[in-house]
Parts: C-alpha cells; sequence; structure tokens
C-alpha cells in the first residue's frame, strides 16, 4: 500500500479582479453591517528594515520623528530616525528580552519580563532607572510582576500590562510606588457558568480559570492621556478607553456592540481619536473616536511576503500624517501604510461629524459616496446633515441605506408629523364619515353565502376567536373542519409569519439577516408538524381522544389569533416609529399569548383532559419533539459517515483505475 | 457645494498629495540606476574554445560552459568560487542543469546530473544521465547567428526506475550574482514588469516562482490556506497580475552587459524562477523552469481532504530557449523589451501609426446584470440604451465603448451557450456606432452561466474546475471554469451572431489569459492543445477588431486593443522596482489601456503612472444609483455611477490625451530615473515626457517640472544623460 499523505482541504480560491495598487483588498461595513469590499484606504509605501535583521520585535512607538522598536531577540531598542534614515542602539547591555517600549521628552522606558523590571533611558541612551516588583502589600503577594508592554502619562505615572495578571493595569507613579490596579475586566457569566454554579462548591469554583477577570493584551494611551486597553476576546469590548479612574468610556464598546476580533495584538490611538487594532493575522481594523467601525484591511503573509501583509503582527503604531506602521515579528519587517485621498477624505469629515457639525460634513460625505457608493458611515453621516437641514426625505432615505433605525425612526416621525401635520383635517372627517356610515347603516352590505365548503372550513376560523371551546368540539365532531382546509390554513400560518418576519416596515423588520422566505416558511412549518406527530404520540399512549386527523386539524385552527389578527399589526408597523414600538410588542405579545391559551383550550377540548393533564401532555409533546431532533441528527450523522466511507473508497479505486 | 467647502476639499486634497510623498519610493516605482561599471569578469581558466561565429565564443570544461560576447568581450557563466552553497546546489551551479525529481511516495527532491559532452555540428550536445534514478535526457545548444538556443527534446526523455522526472532548469547559475558584487539587476516579467536589484542578503522566505500564462487551472488545484482566524471574511488578496511573457533577463551592469531569453517552445509548461539574495545563499539568480510533473490534490472524501501526488504522466513538450546578449545602451530592461518587441510582432499585422493624435478613452458599460430577489432572481437594467447615446455628451470623440451584459441575463447570468440578446435595439445601435465594442465572457462563469456537470472543465482530479472567494456571504462566490472545448465553440457562435449583425467590434474577458487544459480520463486536452485551440479561434475572426482583457502574447498578433493591462508588480518584497516592461513591448503597435480607474486607481500619483507607462483611462460605468446595485454582482465595484465620474473621466482624459498625444504611435525608445520619483520616457520622434511624482519641483536642465506634474521636452533623441 502507498504511503498516503493527508492534506488539509485547500480550495482554489479565486480573488477579486482589482488590478490596483495593493495586495490586500479593504473593506468597510454596508447595509446591516455586511462586509462590503471598498477602495483601497491606505496602500503601503514602504517595507522598512530589510537589512537590520530584527529578531523576534516585539514593540514600536513612534516619537518625534523617531522609530523605538523593542528588538526582543536582540535584547535592544532600536531608534530609527525616520528623516534620516539612520539608527542607533540603546540598553544592547542592559536588556533582556525587552517586550514593551515607550518614549516622552525626558526618558525611554522599556518594559522587560525577562529581568521582570521596567528600564528607564534617557535620550542618550544612558540608562536612568530601573524599577522592580512594587514591594506595597496592595500589589498582593502572589502577583507576578513580568511587564510586557507599558505606557506613561504626562504626569510619569506609568501603566503596566503584566503578562498573565487579571487584577487589571500596575500603575506605578513617577518613582515606581505602586498606586494600584487600574481598571480591571470584569468576569463573564455564560448560561453554563450559571447552570454549574448550582452544582459547584465555592473552592471549585474559585479554581476555575474561566471566572478570572480577561487579562488585558496590550494598551496605548491618547494625546490627552487616556489609556485604551485591548483583550483577547470579542464580543464587541476587546477594545476600552478607560477615564481616569479605570471606567471604560467608549460608547459602542459599553454597549458590547463594536465589531471586534479576538485575536487583536495591538492598538494604536491618532491626533483625531481614532483608533487603530491589530490582528495577530495581520488585519488592521480602524474604528472612528466612538468606536464604528470605518474599515478593516491587511492580511497574512503565508506562502508570499508582499507588501502588506504580515506573518505574525506585533505592533502598530501611527504618525501625525496618519501614516501606519505595522511591525511583522516573523520577518522583523516594518509595513508603512500611507492613507489614500479616499481614506483622508473619510477622516476629515469624521473628525466634522465627530464635533456635530454634520451640516458641513455634507460635501465631503457626498465626496466620500462619489468612490465608494455603499459605505455606511458615509450614508450615515450625509443623512444626519440632511436631518439638520430638515430635508427629512433624503435624511430617511439615507438612514435606510446605513441601515440606521433610530435615524431612520426620527425622521420618519417629522416625516409623518408633517403628513399628518397637513391632512388631520382630512382624515378626521373620513373616520367620521366611516363611522357615521356604518353606526346608521346607511349602506346595505350584502351577506356574501359561501358555497364551498372548503372556504367555509377556512372562515371557519374566525370563530376560533370568540367561542373557542364550541369550536373545537365542532371540529372534533367533523361538523367543520378538515385535513384539506387545515392544510390551507397551516400554509395560511406560514405566510403569515413570513409576513411578520418580512413584511414590516423598515423601522421593525425582523429579517435583518436576509434570510429567504423558504427558510423562513420551514422553521414555522416544521416545528408545528413536528409537535403534531409528538402530541399525537404522548396523547395515544395517555388516553388522549383526539385521532391524528383531529390533532392535525385543532393544531391548525388553534392558530387562529395568529393568522387573523397579526397582519393587522404589520400593518401597523408602517405608521409607528421607533417611540412607539411598545404598541408593536404589545399587540404581538397579546395575540401570540391567545394564541397559545387557544392551543392550551384545543387540546384540553379534543383530548378531555384536565388542566393538569394538559400542561402535562404539552411539556412531553415538546419532550417527544426534542427526542424525534436527537434521533434525526443522530441516524444523518451515522449514514453521512457511512455515505463518507463509501465515497473514499471509491475515489481511491477511482485513481487507481485511471 | 459652496465656496469655502470645495477649499476646503482641495485642501485635504492637497494635504493627502504632501503625505503621499513617500508612496513613489515603494516598488510600485521604479527606482534610480546604479551606474557604476563592471569591472570583474568571469575568467576562462580551465576552458576550452568549442564553437565560434560572429557574436559569440562558446568555452567548455565538459561540465559547464561559458559565453564570451565578442562585442564587448564580457564572459557570462556559471559563477567562479561559489559559496554558501550545499553540496548539490554547487553541484547545479556549477553545471548546466538541475532538475527536480518524485519518487514513488511523491515526494520532491533536487539534484544536478552527470552528463556526457560531445561537440557536434554548430552547436554542442550533452547526455545526461543518472544512475540512481534512471532518468536520461539529452540537452542541446545551438549557435544561431545572434543568439544562442538551448533545445531539450521531448523524445530523449527517458525514465527507467521509479523516479520521475519533475522540472529542469537550464542554465539556472547564468549570471548569478553574489549579493551586490556586481551592480545590476533580475528582470521579471511579472504583471507591468518587476526589477530585483542585487542587494547585501536580506531575510526573505520564499523565492519567486510564477507560471507562465498564469496557474493551469487543468491541474493545480493547490492552494495555501489563508485563514485570518476572524470573524469578517476570510478573502483578504486582490489578484496577483500573472506572466504575460515567457521571457527573463539579467543585467551585469546597467547600460554594460545584459542578458534575455525566451522561451521559445515549451512556455506553457514553464514558469520564470528567480532567487533574491538571501532565499537559499547569498546568491541572486533567474531561471526558466520547465514542468515535467507537478503535484496535484486527489480528493478522497466529499469536504475535500485528500492525498496531494505528483501528475502520472508527463506532460509532453519540446523545451527550448533562445538566449539574446545585449550590450551598451540595451543592456537594461528597455533593451529587453524592444528585443522582444521586434522578435514577437510580424511588422505587416498591425498598423503603426494612428490617423488620431488624440488617445482613445475605454468606457466599460454594463447594460444588465442579474438582480437578488426575495424569490430567485430577475435582470436589472444597470444601464439604458439612452444613456449609452447621452455618454457622447463627453466630447471626447476617440473613445470606445464596452457593453456589457447585452445578452440576455445580464454579464452575470447569461447561459453562454444560447446566444439571446436582451434588448435588439442594441444591435440597431451599434450599426451606427463604429466605437461600440460588445463584451463576451465565455471562459470564467457563475453557475447561472453554464450546466456545471456537462459544461465546465475537468481538472486531473476529475472533477469541475472552480475557484471560490472565501466569503460565503457573497452570491456568486463560486466561478465554473468552461471546458475549453467547448468555450471556444461559444466563443466562435457569439462572434458570428455578431457578425450577422454586421457588428465586428468585440472584446474578449478572460478567454486571453486563462490558459487550461480539460483532463477529463477519456478526453484529455492539454494546456499547449488549449492554447492552439484559442489561437485557431481567434485567427479565424481576425478581421474583426479584438479587444482582450490582459491577453498572453500568443494573442497579441490579433489584437486590436489591450483592455486592463497591469500597471504593478506582484509586490513580493523583494521585488526592488515595477517597470513598464510590457507596456514598452506594447508601445506603439497596440493601444492599451488602464485597469478601471475608478476602482483604485484614480489618485494624483496613478495619473501620474498612467501617462509615465503610456496607458490610456479605461473606467466602468453603469448608470443607475450605486445602491440599486447592492443586491447585483456589480456591487463588488465600491462605485460605478457615471454622474459621479463624469468629472473625473474627463480631467483625467484630458490631461493623459494633453501628454500622451505627443506620443501616440511612436515607440518608447529609453526611459531613465533621473532621480527617484523622476522619471524621462523618450520616444522615437525624438520627443521626450518627465514626470515628476515628488512632491517638490525638479529642474532638468533649466526646464522647471512641478511637483506631481509632467512636462513635454523637445530635444533631440541622441541626448542621453546616462552615457558616463
Amino acid at each position: 500500500m502507498k504511503r498516503i499523505l493527508l492534506f488539509f482541504l485547500i480550495l482554489l480560491l479565486t480573488i477579486i479582479s482589482f488590478s490596483s495598487n495593493n495586495t490586500f483588498l479593504t473593506y468597510t461595513l454596508s447595509k446591516n453591517n455586511q462586509w462590503k469590499v471598498t477602495q483601497d484606504a491606505y496602500i503601503v509605501s514602504e517595507v522598512l528594515f530589510g537589512n537590520l535583521d530584527l529578531y523576534y520585535p516585539q514593540d514600536m512607538y513612534i516619537y518625534n520623528n523617531k522609530m523605538y522598536i523593542a528588538d526582543s531577540g536582540n535584547a535592544r531598542i532600536l531608534v530609527y530616525d525616520m528623516k534620516t534614515k539612520e539608527y542607533e542602539e540603546i540598553g544592547a547591555w542592559s536588556l533582556f528580552t525587552p517586550s514593551g517600549v515607550f518614549v516622552t521628552d525626558d526618558y525611554i522606558y522599556v518594559a522587560d519580563p525577562g529581568t521582570s523590571e521596567v528600564v528607564i533611558f534617557d535620550h542618550y541612551g544612558e540608562e536612568v532607572n530601573r524599577i522592580g516588583r512594587p514591594n506595597s502589600i496592595l500589589f498582593g503577594k502572589n502577583n507576578k510582576f513580568k511587564p510586557k508592554k507599558l505606557v506613561v502619562d504626562k504626569r510619569g505615572n506609568i501603566y503596566i500590562v503584566s503578562e498573565g495578571s487579571s487584577d487589571g493595569i500596575i500603575q506605578l507613579d513617577r518613582n515606581g510606588e505602586f498606586l494600584g490596579f487600574f481598571g480591571s475586566n470584569k468576569t463573564y457569566m455564560g448560561f453554563l457558568d450559571k447552570v454549574l454554579d448550582i452544582f459547584y462548591s465555592e473552592e471549585q469554583k474559585s479554581k476555575l480559570l474561566s471566572r478570572m477577570p480577561r487579562p488585558y493584551n496590550n494598551l496605548t494611551i491618547d494625546k490627552k492621556g487616556l489609556v485604551y486597553t485591548i483583550t483577547r476576546k470579542s464580543g464587541g469590548d476587546a477594545i476600552k478607553k478607560h477615564n481616569t479612574v479605570g471606567n471604560n468610556i467608549l460608547y459602542l464598546s459599553r454597549k458590547n456592540s463594536m465589531i471586534d476580533e479576538k485575536n487583536f495584538v495591538d492598538i494604536a490611538v491618532d491626533n483625531s481619536g481614532r483608533i487603530y487594532a491589530l490582528t495577530e493575522t495581520g488585519l488592521i481594523y480602524e474604528y472612528d473616536s466612538e468606536g464604528r467601525l470605518i474599515f478593516s484591511f491587511g492580511g497574512r503573509a503565508i506562502s508570499s511576503e508582499m507588501n502588506g501583509l504580515i506573518s505574525v503582527a506585533t505592533s502598530i503604531s501611527v504618525d501625525e500624517n496618519n501614516n501606519l506602521y505595522v511591525l511583522d515579528r516573523d520577518s522583523g519587517l516594518v509595513h508603512v501604510y500611507t492613507p489614500t485621498i479616499y481614506a483622508n477624505l473619510i477622516h476629515q469629515a469624521l473628525d466634522y461629524y465627530v464635533q456635530g457639525k454634520y451640516l458641513e460634513s455634507k460635501d465631503i460625505w457626498r465626496n466620500v459616496l462619489k468612490y465608494d457608493g455603499y459605505i455606511n458611515i458615509a450614508h450615515n453621516g450625509i443623512a444626519k446633515a440632511y436631518f439638520q437641514e430638515k430635508k427629512y426625505d433624503l435624511a430617511a432615505k439615507h438612514f435606510k441605506i446605513a441601515f440606521n433605525r433610530e435615524g431612520y425612526s426620527e425622521a420618519f416621525w417629522e416625516i409623518r408629523n408633517i403628513f399628518l401635520q397637513k391632512y388631520i383635517p382630512y382624515i378626521l372627517i373620513v373616520i367620521i364619515l366611516i363611522y357615521v356610515v356604518i353606526e346608521f347603516k346607511l349602506i346595505k352590505f350584502k351577506k356574501i353565502k359561501i358555497k364551498s365548503r372548503v372556504l367555509k372550513d377556512i372562515f371557519y376560523l374566525k370563530n376560533l376567536l370568540k367561542h373557542p371551546i364550541d369550536s373545537f368540539y365542532y371540529l372534533k365532531k367533523g361538523t367543520h373542519g378538515s385535513i384539506l382546509s387545515a392544510t390551507i390554513i397551516y400554509l395560511l400560518f406560514s405566510l403569515v409569519v413570513v409576513l411578520d418576519y418580512m413584511g414590516r416596515s423598515f423601522i421593525f423588520n425582523l429579517n435583518t439577516s436576509e434570510r429567504s422566505v423558504f427558510y423562513v416558511m420551514f422553521i414555522s412549518l416544521a416545528p408545528t408538524i413536528l409537535f403534531v406527530f409528538a402530541n399525537y404520540l404522548v396523547s395515544s399512549i395517555n388516553d388522549g381522544k383526539g385521532t391524528l386527523k383531529n390533532i392535525y386539524i385543532f393544531t391548525a385552527y388553534s392558530a387562529a389569533p395568529y393568522i387573523l389578527l397579526q397582519p393587522l399589526v404589520v400593518l401597523l408597523s408602517y405608521g409607528l416609529s421607533f417611540n412607539e414600538s411598545f404598541l408593536i410588542e404589545f399587540s404581538s405579545f397579546f395575540i401570540i399569548s391567545w394564541t397559545i391559551i387557544v392551543l392550551f383550550l384545543g387540546i384540553q377540548e379534543t383530548h378531555h383532559y384536565s388542566t393538569g393533564g394538559t400542561i402535562k401532555n404539552i411539556l412531553l409533546s415538546l419532550l417527544w419533539i426534542l427526542i424525534i431532533i436527537l434521533i434525526y441528527s443522530i441516524v444523518y450523522m451515522l449514514w453521512d459517515q457511512i455515505f463518507e466511507t463509501i465515497y473514499s473508497i471509491v475515489q481511491e479505486v477511482l485513481y487507481h483505475v485511471r | 457645494m459652496c465656496v469655502k467647502t470645495k477649499i476646503f476639499i482641495i485642501l485635504i486634497l492637497l494635504n493627502s498629495i504632501l503625505i503621499f510623498s513617500e508612496v513613489y519610493s515603494s516598488n510600485r516605482y521604479t527606482k534610480a540606476d546604479d551606474l557604476s561599471k563592471v569591472t570583474r569578469t568571469l575568467s576562462l581558466e580551465n576552458y576550452v574554445l568549442a564553437l565560434e561565429n560572429d557574436y559569440f565564443e562558446i568555452y567548455t570544461n565538459e561540465k559547464d560552459i561559458r559565453i564570451k560576447n565578442k562585442i564587448s568581450g564580457y564572459i557570462w557563466g556559471n559563477p567562479d568560487n561559489l559559496k554558501g552553497l550545499n553540496k548539490i546546489w554547487s553541484n547545479i551551479a556549477s553545471s548546466i542543469i538541475g532538475i527536480e525529481y518524485f519518487d514513488d511516495k511523491s515526494l520532491n527532491y533536487i539534484t544536478g546530473m552527470e552528463s556526457k559532452e560531445e561537440i557536434i555540428k554548430n552547436g554542442i550536445k550533452w547526455e545526461f544521465y543518472s544512475e540512481k534514478l534512471g532518468i536520461k535526457f539529452n540537452l542541446y545548444l545551438y549557435l544561431k547567428n545572434d543568439h544562442l538556443e538551448f533545445y531539450l527534446p521531448e523524445n530523449s526523455i527517458i525514465e527507467e526506475k521509479n523516479y520521475k522526472l519533475g522540472s529542469v532548469y537550464i542554465m539556472p547559475f547564468l549570471g548569478a550574482v553574489y549579493e551586490d558584487e556586481i551592480p545590476g539587476y533580475i528582470l521579471l516579467p511579472d504583471g507591468a514588469g518587476a526589477l530585483i536589484r542585487f542587494s547585501k542578503e536580506k531575510n526573505y522566505s520564499n523565492w519567486f516562482e510564477k507560471r507562465v500564462y498564469g496557474k493551469d487551472y487543468g491541474i493545480e488545484n493547490l492552494s495555501y490556506a489563508n485563514n485570518l482566524n476572524v470573524n469578517r471574511p476570510n478573502d483578504f488578496l486582490k489578484e496577483e497580475p500573472i506572466i504575460h511573457v515567457p521571457v527573463y533577463g539579467i543585467v551585469h551592469g546597467i547600460n554594460q552587459n545584459a542578458f534575455f531569453t525566451v522561451i521559445n517552445s515549451g512556455a506553457e509548461y514553464s514558469s520564470i524562477v528567480a532567487y533574491p539574495s538571501g532565499v537559499l545563499s547569498g546568491y541572486n539568480w533567474s531561471t526558466a523552469k520547465f514542468i515535467y510533473r507537478q503535484k496535484y490534490l486527489q480528493p478522497t472524501s466529499r469536504s475535500g481532504n485528500g492525498v496531494q501526488i505528483a501528475q502520472k504522466e508527463r506532460n509532453k513538450f519540446d523545451a527550448r530557449i533562445s538566449i539574446y546578449l545585449l550590450n551598451g545602451n540595451d543592456a537594461n530592461y528597455v533593451g529587453m523589451a524592444k528585443k522582444y518587441r521586434d522578435l514577437i510582432f510580424s511588422e505587416n499585422v498591425l498598423n503603426k501609426k494612428a490617423n488620431n493624435p488624440d488617445i482613445p478613452l475605454a468606457l466599460e458599460v454594463v447594460l444588465n446584470d442579474i438582480e437578488k430577489k426575495l424569490f430567485g432572481f430577475s435582470t436589472l437594467q444597470v444601464s439604458s440604451i439612452e444613456f449609452l447615446k447621452s455618454l457622447n455628451d463627453l466630447n471626447i470623440e476617440n473613445k470606445y465603448i464596452l457593453v456589457d451584459g447585452w445578452q440576455k441575463g445580464g454579464a452575470h447570468g447569461n447561459r453562454i451557450k444560447s446566444n439571446k440578446v436582451y434588448d435588439e435595439e442594441i444591435l440597431e445601435y451599434a450599426k451606427n456606432n463604429p466605437k461600440l465594442y460588445f463584451v463576451n465572457n465565455v471562459t470564467k462563469v457563475t453557475e447561472l452561466q453554464i450546466n456545471q456537470r456537462q459544461e465546465a472543465g475537468i481538472n486531473l482530479s476529475q472533477n469541475p474546475i472552480y475557484e471560490d472567494r472565501d466569503n460565503k456571504k457573497l452570491w456568486y462566490y463560486r466561478s465554473y471554469y468552461t471546458n475549453i472545448e467547448l468555450a471556444n465553440k461559444y466563443l466562435s457562435k457569439k462572434i458570428e451572431l455578431l457578425n450577422k449583425n454586421e457588428i465586428k467590434n468585440i472584446a474578449i474577458k478572460y478567454f486571453g489569459n486563462k490558459l487550461y487544459g480539460n483532463l477529463h480520463v477519456d478526453k484529455k486536452i492539454y494546456r499547449n492543445e488549449a492554447k492552439s485551440l484559442i489561437i485557431n479561434t481567434i485567427n479565424k475572426y481576425s478581421n474583426n477588431n479584438l479587444f482582450f482583457y490582459a491577453p498572453n502574447d500568443y494573442l497579441w498578433n490579433f489584437t486590436k486593443g489591450f483592455l486592463n493591462i497591469p500597471m504593478n508588480n506582484s509586490q513580493y518584497i523583494y521585488e526592488t522596482d515595477t517597470v513598464p516592461f510590457l507596456q514598452i513591448i506594447l508601445n506603439g503597435y497596440i493601444d492599451y489601456f488602464t485597469p478601471y480607474m475608478n476602482v483604485g486607481f484614480f489618485s494624483r500619483l496613478d495619473i501620474l503612472k498612467t501617462i509615465d507607462f503610456g496607458a490610456y483611462p479605461s473606467f466602468i460605468i453603469t448608470e443607475i444609483d450605486n445602491y440599486l446595485l447592492r443586491n447585483t454582482v456589480l456591487s463588488d465595484f465600491p462605485s460605478t455611477k457615471y454622474d459621479d465620474w463624469k468629472d473625473t473621466i474627463l480631467s483625467i482624459y484630458n490631461e493623459v490625451n494633453e501628454a500622451l498625444r505627443n506620443f501616440r504611435g511612436y515607440y518608447l525608445v529609453n526611459r531613465i530615473v533621473l532621480k527617484e520619483g523622476v522619471v524621462k520616457n523618450t520616444y522615437d520622434n525624438e520627443k521626450s515626457i518627465i514626470i515628476n511624482y515628488t512632491n517638490k519641483e525638479y529642474k532638468y536642465n533649466n526646464i522647471v517640472i512641478n511637483a506631481l506634474s509632467w512636462k513635454i521636452i523637445n530635444e533631440g533623441v541622441n541626448n542621453h544623460e546616462n552615457k558616463n
């Protein structure tokens, strides 16, 4: 038998044919936070240090046109003058594995986890001070001091990320005295944790690693002295901006709704407060000062070392001209990304936008839209400007494109307001007229006689609203309802679900992930049919009086409130703004509860159960549904395995035959 | 827009220009040449003269040869005193051949070979053999007047044991340079053209190796996992430019000595390989690699896991390369491009001089495309015929309108088998519009356009040939490659349909640069046969005006317009420069157009580069608003709405026209980088243009060229500054 080398599936990947200046794509968000390729925001201008043999560089800091690199493997700080292109070394004989560097007017601070010290140099490269593990009792007996990254504020306080420290950032004063821990992460309790809590003892709980707050991974400081951190987790708050007491003040991050990644390794902030986060795989995420994503670009160098692709990214910096510098640990190179006109326009517009100067930003946004007609951030910006100009129609249009429901709702409220003010007298007159006509029976409606039995059966739905118990009795007796009518009602039901899910107005639309109609129909019908079947199984061994046919029919008719009333709610959604959303929520809740009660009555009536019996029956049915799903999955998986095996054998045979 | 904001935007633009200052020092631009003299040359010690003609003297030492350029006296050969190479590589570097072979487990190895030399009439014959591997073949060297030819005939290859011949390098270390001991560079035809200037060793983990004419999709279904581990789509790479011409060259001393290699036969199965100093050793070397077998993925499970094995059958072709020596002012990439231009273009096929000095503009207009709907999809009219008519408002006489999506089903939904037109009116309109071109694509299609089971090409793994974009959220993330025979058939039918309607203007996408066989077990069409098939089809319709999107060189003699020309190299970090090598070959013969400028190619530097490279502007446009396209495949382009771009189209065209109309129909004869970011191009009408990419003005003989600008200067063509 030949030795067979197994390879992981590697598909031939096709690539978008943008023959422009970058090797990588730039993404932004469009529609409902969907990723979309946009124009190049940054292009790589230079790749530095090919001739310097940096070895495992860990950190980089740019200060006064000089780039300071913690060249960890060579145990030195490399200072590169970006103007003269000359370089010098610092600390070659006193550092062990420098992994963090920060520079102020007076000093160069180096975090060296190898010696567990922070080493401070002056700008001549002379060592000034070494700060070791704090002696303070507050620091804790067992806490390790392995400074990995650091920043220094204007007062000279040092903020240190220590390896594996879950207490937060270590804050030292200028003399190295321990001031306290700063802004530690909260522990996250998932559903599973809560379940485990019931069973675990206190001792066991304290040993759980997941109960420890996540340590910070890296940090940066902006010109106002605010500290930004990143944590290795995704979920909308990987990036935090801390005030002086350490609380997170980044709006979207507090709401856990930033678009972030779990493998961020470094972060940088420019003079306008925009945030740049770098993933280990070489992607750069740019956010505005409130945490909204602007761009995501870059990529990983695996088989090809190209401009802008990074093998293992460790550090990102930004200079005054918004050039970005990314340090590649594996190749020891720094790639320089220069903003394009497109990025510069967006930055400028955002500066206005953040200051609330929407009108001033409008023309710039319009220019941005010339370059990319889909980008959310521009549609949102221009919509705000139109809103301020009281051009509500246009504002609504752009808010809708940007999928900003709150914004759209506000514009809609204004539009509705104008409409109402204009037409309210006419509307009132029409309402009064209709009332008069109905009340005084001015027009006589002829009662239409329905002859078809099926149609009659379907219209029987309305009786379920008024007299559910009686109706169920007749349904069971067979006076009304048939398999055919029930089937049609099931279809109606799924159509109403589709309407409810997809047909609401933009503000209340539930279909945000653009599911297909068939998927929604399937999701609505499959559990219903499963319920019918499970209920039959349960009731037939539990002295239920209903036959399968009975169950099929009564389940269909139980949906009467939903089928008949929910379309009205959908209709209502077109007249309401966000402020009145409770109306939609409440009426939906009311209708669904009603439906469930009718279903309950249906089971009770059809099977002649007591209330307790009905509850038991329902619970058992649900259990059965779970069991059916479980069995199905097991069979499916087994079948899949068998098929896979046969396929492999056939492939092998075919190969040898050919 | 109020004046204040206008000024403001201009300020931003200016500001961005200032920030941009460093961009031209990237490897997307050309650097200034180091013109220092080469003082060292190889010795002829231990070598004896074997052959001679007016141009060459060939010396041999049984194992290796030295080539003396009789005009300059410069000696070419493998480097003396090898250093830093292991035994296998030293062996290869001091011989004229290196091979890769596979053992019976499909593991590949590289080795040199023993040889027996024999002087024959006007040449040398080597019999290569390896007892251990059981592999034998012959290599011939012929002296052909102005060039040398190496020839490895297919029928001389014998494989006697379980070892299989993988690939052959011919004279791999010819002209290899240790670090930067000799000033010069390697020219690679990567995209527009790339230089690797000789430098000290740097840490690179990969070398340059690229298939001539792009990947062979019939075999190559291997790629590298590129997981970014993020929630964002993984799809992050842009398409790399391919090699359109089977050549490479090495310069020893710029404007002094160079050789230039052309692959005459077997190009379909060759790669251009280059090792910058630091990858394998301190040597910079480059060669052509002929591929007789390659690995492919033989899937064994449905999920696509499989084994990587070498081809059973050998690719069948005669390998043949020509080596030209260049001297003096031709010993640079411009000289190589001119040499290739002379070789490839038969004089009478193409009319060189154009009547109209105004440069052409290419506007690709999509008429219809499919739009995703709640249920299925429908065809959306993206641009109307009225809109086409309104394009005359641009007041640009010489413009080509390339209409795509004219078929039923639009650009991405038309069944390529059928020949239905969406709106017959377009045919009528075309009759009165000689500049209207019909875009056809029968090669790379969506699953709507073909029957995947019957019409897609089959690769060696016996699966349909397709490519995926690593983003499953895209509507059509998968593209299929049509069976090459059917593609030819369908294209013929389409051209015939158009011809029947008196339309002779045809633009063809993908067909000109996607070269792949069809390897169904029962009926195999190999890559070289596919090439002949394509040439035959196109030859049949050569009386049409044919535009191709980035065609490979075998179609150039039929090409009236070259769309989407690469303007960069692949930007590997060891590539030091981009040079307009491809452009210089085409210059004066075929009109070539930039990639769509509204897709990431609109900056000031890009416009200057367009002028520098002599390319004509092209755009892709639609009539309707971008956000109306959001559910179509066209939404891949960030912005295509004509109204948004109209002013930009006009201003870019006018500027490029003002510059290039001076040279329309003339050849570029010289290109010098005067200083980093300042380029001077000279054409054969004795006019020159200086392009200043920098943000400082540049003075040239008292003529001031403004920052980020260009200027035409009139001076004799013999005015070379580069003469030391």
